[in-house]
């Protein structure tokens, strides 16, 4: 269902809206969330979790702005800030895991202007990946997926997935030391 | 500050995601997980919250089947980690607070409420925080109960009913030989956890075809003794050893002392063809509510003093009325269930009516999935309790109201045999025990307990309690070839107990039988 078509039948058919949202969204809210919370968090707490996003977003529905992003994409955002939250209610330190950190730059950002503008930069950068590359980082960075459940996502194997990962971590370095200049 | 990936997508805003997201990034979900998210959203979203009518909160069944094997180190905590994830996992389906819980509390709670003990004191708090709108796990039956069923030696049709904790029987002594209506005399029997309190006569009104005929259908306790009520029968028109037909029916009540002794009696005569007192309540002040119906259309309500003077008689007419089946005192007047009129084909046509007998208001229960059949209502500490069960809106063409859908499925099966084991299922598929509140204000009732499975019974109040008698299904055979019912069975009887202040206290297994048919 496209987005407009969603928006009318929230509107029209608050039950049906948030039945069909859930249907559509569902699982990758789910998936946002689930990674995003802590080993110790049960899958009850993922799932009340998941719950949420989808009442927050309803609840608060006037505040949508299409032209700020998609209906997935806001509530991958809402998905992802709601599980932090939770995470951050329930345990004293976030895990590290470092897997996950993948230093770009030692860049030292001294304002908000620069912070900004290097987003845009590191956007851009993605942006410009090719496909697998791009899902793979968007799997790895952003639903904390690991090397091998993604090899098995994407039907390759996970040294082919780790490679990809590096060289595409190896560009966006490069598009960053250009920016710098 | 080092800036990483992580930080980039940590922050990622809406437009930024929809700008690297590939069209077709999408994760599959279980369809059980998905069904369990819709529900708790739906809930919190308010756009199915407990407080609307009838939605209950369904529980996700869970067996309470844990075995703690304690002493053998890892399998202990993997098993009590499981218990307790189990527990958490139940707590938020079914929207429980866990607040000023521990560990082993919220344990206790969640092995509790499945397992219809109540053994920490914190349940029914829990429970509390929780209503309206709770359903209360109830297993299925076992073998061992049925194994009871066959074991049990059951009367049918009991003809004694009580709201108090003594009981009234009813019996008809006839003379040898006898036909039906040539009885010597009616007693009344009160008795009190088994022993004969009081007995007392009502003669017959006499013996010849054709002979006024008087019968007694009920008694109750209330502050002024016990009164009793039923109605005498004329025959207008008598042919010798022939028929009887136009009979005038005058409902007939009488006040009894708690030694037995017939104090009154007095006949009813408010110019109806046919009047039958229906329920009688106790105002608590010495005087009582007589509620009646006239000639299927009038709802009446008459007041008498303790010396039985009537101080006001009211009459509301209906388009029809075929039944009174429940009354009970509703703050300062009064809610009768009323059946058979145009407005409800069921069980669930609700009067108020004020202290003069006025009809305040009137409606029907009903909802959008379901039919509502009530069974019983008792007034406790202020409030109106009302038994009832309800049946999913039926689709059927089988001409049993509340089992049309399951008259289709047995009609349209090639082998008409079906077992027990087979049908009973189906059948507590169909029935959900439910137990509502009536606002005291409104009148109008609220969500509060059900009990999948089952048919709500007989409330009583007892030691300070509201019992709910809960009629769980456990048997069924189909008789396709009887006319008066099509399929019938027995159902264990389950008594719930409830504070003061409505909330759930206990559950007892009453080890009595029930007998049902539809």
């Amino acid at each position: 269902m496209r987005d407009a078509e969603l928006l009318e039948l929230l509107q029209k058919n608050p039950e049906k809206g948030l039945k069909a949202l859930i249907v559509q969204y569902g699982g990758l809210v789910y998936t946002v969330v689930r990674r995003n919370l802590p080993e110790a968090l049960c899958t009850a707490d993922a799932e009340a979790c998941a719950a949420e996003v989808f009442s927050d977003f309803y609840l608060d529905l006037n505040k949508y702005d299409p032209s700020k992003g998609s209906i997935k994409a806001w509530i991958c955002v809402i998905a992802r800030h709601n599980a932090i939250d939770l995470t951050r209610r329930n345990t004293e330190v976030l895990p590290l895991d470092e897997e996950i950190r993948a230093d770009i730059g030692g860049i030292s950002l001294e304002s908000d202007l620069e912070e900004r503008e290097l987003r845009c930069a590191v956007l851009s950068g993605v942006k410009s990946l090719n496909e697998p590359d791009r899902e793979i980082l968007l799997r790895k960075f952003y639903l904390g997926e690991s090397s091998k459940e993604i090899a098995a996502r994407l039907k390759m194997s996970v040294s082919n997935v780790d490679t990809r990962t590096s060289r595409a971590v190896e560009k966006l370095r490069k598009k960053l030391d250009d920016w710098r200049k | 500050m080092k800036y990483t990936l992580e930080n980039f997508f940590e922050d990622l805003n809406p437009n930024e995601l929809d700008e690297i997201m590939p069209d077709n990034f999408d994760e599959k979900l279980q369809k059980n997980i998905l069904k369990r998210i819709e529900k708790t959203t739906l809930c919190k979203s308010g756009i199915k919250n407990n407080s609307r009518r009838f939605n209950f909160k369904i529980f996700a069944p869970v067996a309470a089947c844990l075995v703690l094997t304690a002493g053998l180190g890892g399998c202990a905590i993997a098993a009590e980690v499981k218990e307790y994830n189990a527990a958490v996992d139940f707590f938020e389906q079914n929207g429980l607070s866990v607040e000023g819980l521990s560990r082993e509390e919220l344990k206790e709670v969640y092995r509790d409420i499945t397992t219809n003990r109540f053994t920490n004191d914190k349940t029914a708090e829990v429970i509390r925080r929780s209503v309206p709108g709770v359903e209360i796990l109830q297993h299925e039956p076992t073998p061992e109960e049925l194994s009871v069923l066959w074991n049990s030696n059951v009367n049918a049709w009991s003809g004694s009913h009580t709201k108090a904790a003594v009981k009234y029987q009813i019996d008809y002594e006839y003379q040898p030989g006898a036909q039906y209506y040539e009885f010597d005399k009616i007693t009344v029997e009160c008795l009190r956890d088994g022993e004969t309190l009081w007995k007392t006569d009502f003669p017959t009104l006499g013996k010849k075809w054709g002979d006024d005929e008087l019968y007694i259908n009920d008694c109750v306790m209330t502050s002024v003794g016990t009164v009793v009520w039923g109605h005498r029968c004329h025959w207008t028109e008598v042919t010798e050893g022939g028929s009887k037909a136009n009979p005038l029916t005058y409902g007939r009540i009488a006040r009894i002392d708690d030694s037995g002794c017939k104090l009154w009696e007095r006949e009813l005569d408010h110019g109806f063809k046919d009047e039958y007192i229906k329920a009688v309540l106790d105002n608590g002040d010495g005087t009582l509510a007589v509620i009646s119906y006239g000639d299927f259309e009038y709802l009446c309500l008459s007041q008498y003093d303790a010396d039985g003077n009537e101080l006001s008689f009211t009459k509301t007419q209906f388009s029809r009325i075929g039944n009174i089946l429940n009354a009970a005192k509703l703050g300062d007047g009064y809610l009768v269930q009323l059946a058979g009129t145009d407005e409800d084909d069921g069980r669930a046509h609700l009067a108020k009516l004020d202290r003069a007998g006025n009809v305040t208001d009137n409606f029907v229960y009903k909802s959008e999935e379901c039919d509502y059949y009530i069974t019983d209502m008792a007034e406790f500490e202020g409030n109106v309790y009302l038994s009832a069960y309800s049946v999913p809106k039926q689709t059927g063409e089988g001409w049993r109201n509340e089992i049309a859908d399951i008259q289709d499925y047995l009609f349209n099966r090639d082998n008409w045999d079906i077992s027990s084991e087979e049908l009973t299922p189906i059948v507590r598929d169909n029935y959900t025990a439910v137990l509502l509140l009536c606002d005291p204000a409104g009148g109008e009732p609220k969500n509060f307990y059900s009990v999948k499975g089952s048919l709500g019974g007989a409330l009583a109040v007892e030691n300070d309690q509201l019992k709910w008698n809960v009629e769980s299904i456990a048997s069924t055979f189909f008789s396709p070839a009887t006319s008066a019912f099509s399929i019938g069975g027995n159902c264990l009887v389950y008594r719930y107990s409830f504070d003061e202040s409505g909330t759930l206290a206990g559950c007892e297994d009453t080890g009595e039988i029930a007998h049902y048919a539809r």
